[in-house]
């Protein structure tokens, strides 16, 4: 009897282990499906550079959330720092939080906490390790952007503006679509296509 | 085969060619081949595609900052080399920025030294070619579609391929009624 009480609690404590481990080491938790315009964003969690967890309701703005997903190696994404750096200084204090989010691959963590280092991003940037949340979005490339209004309703998806060698138009396309939200207005360009450089996934 | 005989066969080859340009009998000749990173816009493309008809047309869709077009690339030059003279044309559209049209592209082209005709994208909206080309494709790339002998566009490719995937796509379509 005493043998198998012994047996019991070693079953319990790893079960125990497995259950912690599972949920530190599942990677995030992502929706299932694809969401599309016009539908609530579903909660999921990524972690931050530093492995942090960040759930999108722990991270939404008041008045919205932008999220870009970015690269550290693809021109194009990096043609738009600067203007994404704009977005989240001219945004963050009307109420919209910008969230960018790394889905690739061949990008580690450390490299993206580097990237956004030397090219002075200041707003938060999450990892997609398994590209599940870029699967939910059905984000292909970087840059690729998503707008959520303050109930987490995706209103925007696609390109910030029409070209990454143009730092002139500054965000323009998508400028509009977040002065329409903040505005209380429909928005009425709700995205043209993103160009970029294809998402490295996993498998 | 005799030095005499070469060249009436070439007269042969050319005049045949011409006739089935002209005509439309099947299967017509590829257009010439320009390695030249000619520019091409939305239209000029589809003038292109139709202009092949007749023939089975890959069109593929890249540029040299795509790392998995590049990769891909090698695989594109050997389908193209294999299967030219049963009927394949291939086209190449980089969506490279103009700009590096004179030296990324060249420079890659000089490399990979391809034998099908190459074009670079115009200047202008990315986001009118894409949807031009297909409102289904998102603009990620490589993209690869490939038309039938009618004109027909039959599959739609929105990842690398390898050249066994492209030849089990492409085989059917050759073999087809012509």
């Amino acid at each position: 009897m005493r043998r198998m009480g012994i047996f019991a609690v070693v079953v319990v404590i790893l079960a125990g282990a497995a259950a912690l481990g599972w949920r530190v080491y599942s990677g995030p938790a992502a929706p299932a499906g694809q969401v599309a315009l016009g539908q609530a964003v579903a909660d999921f969690t990524l972690p931050d550079t530093n492995g942090q967890q960040h759930s999108l309701a722990s991270l939404k703005g008041e008045k919205g959330t932008l999220l870009i997903f970015i690269a550290t190696q693809c021109p194009y994404s990096n043609a738009y720092n600067q203007r994404m750096e704009a977005l989240h200084r001219d945004y963050n204090a009307r109420g919209i939080r910008l969230v960018g989010i790394n889905p690739n691959k061949t990008e580690p963590a450390e490299e993206v906490r580097s990237h956004a280092q030397q090219n002075g991003l200041t707003f938060i940037v999450l990892k997609d390790p398994d590209n599940r949340i870029a699967d939910y979005f059905g984000a292909s490339v970087t840059p690729e952007t998503y707008l959520l209004d303050a109930g987490n309703v995706l209103r925007y998806h696609g390109r910030l503006d029409a070209d990454h060698k143009d730092a002139g138009l500054n965000s323009g396309e998508l400028r509009q679509a977040l002065e329409e939200l903040l505005g209380g207005q429909a928005i009425a360009n709700t995205g043209k296509k993103a160009f970029g450089c294809t998402i490295k996934r996993v498998g | 085969m005799s030095g005499k005989r070469a060249p009436g066969l070439v007269l042969a080859i050319l005049l045949a060619t011409t006739l089935g340009a002209c005509s439309g009998s099947e299967p017509s000749a590829p257009l010439p081949i320009t390695t030249a990173a000619e520019w091409i816009d939305l239209a000029g493309l589809e003038q292109r595609i139709e202009a092949e008809r007749g023939r089975v047309v890959v069109v593929n869709f890249w540029a040299t900052w795509c790392e998995p077009c590049r990769e891909e690339f090698p695989d594109l030059v050997a389908l193209d080399r294999r299967y030219r003279a049963r009927g394949l044309t291939f086209l190449s559209v980089s969506l490279d920025d103009p700009a590096e049209r004179d030296t990324q592209v060249k420079k890659f082209l000089a490399e990979q030294k391809p034998s099908f005709a190459v074009f670079v994208k115009t200047a202008g909206d990315p986001d009118q070619f894409i949807n031009g080309v297909d409102p289904a494709w998102s603009g990620v790339l490589p993209a690869t579609f490939i038309y039938d002998r009618q004109g027909q566009r039959r599959h739609a490719i929105f990842q690398p391929q390898t050249l066994a995937q492209l030849e089990q796509r492409i085989q059917p379509l050759l073999s087809s009624s012509q």
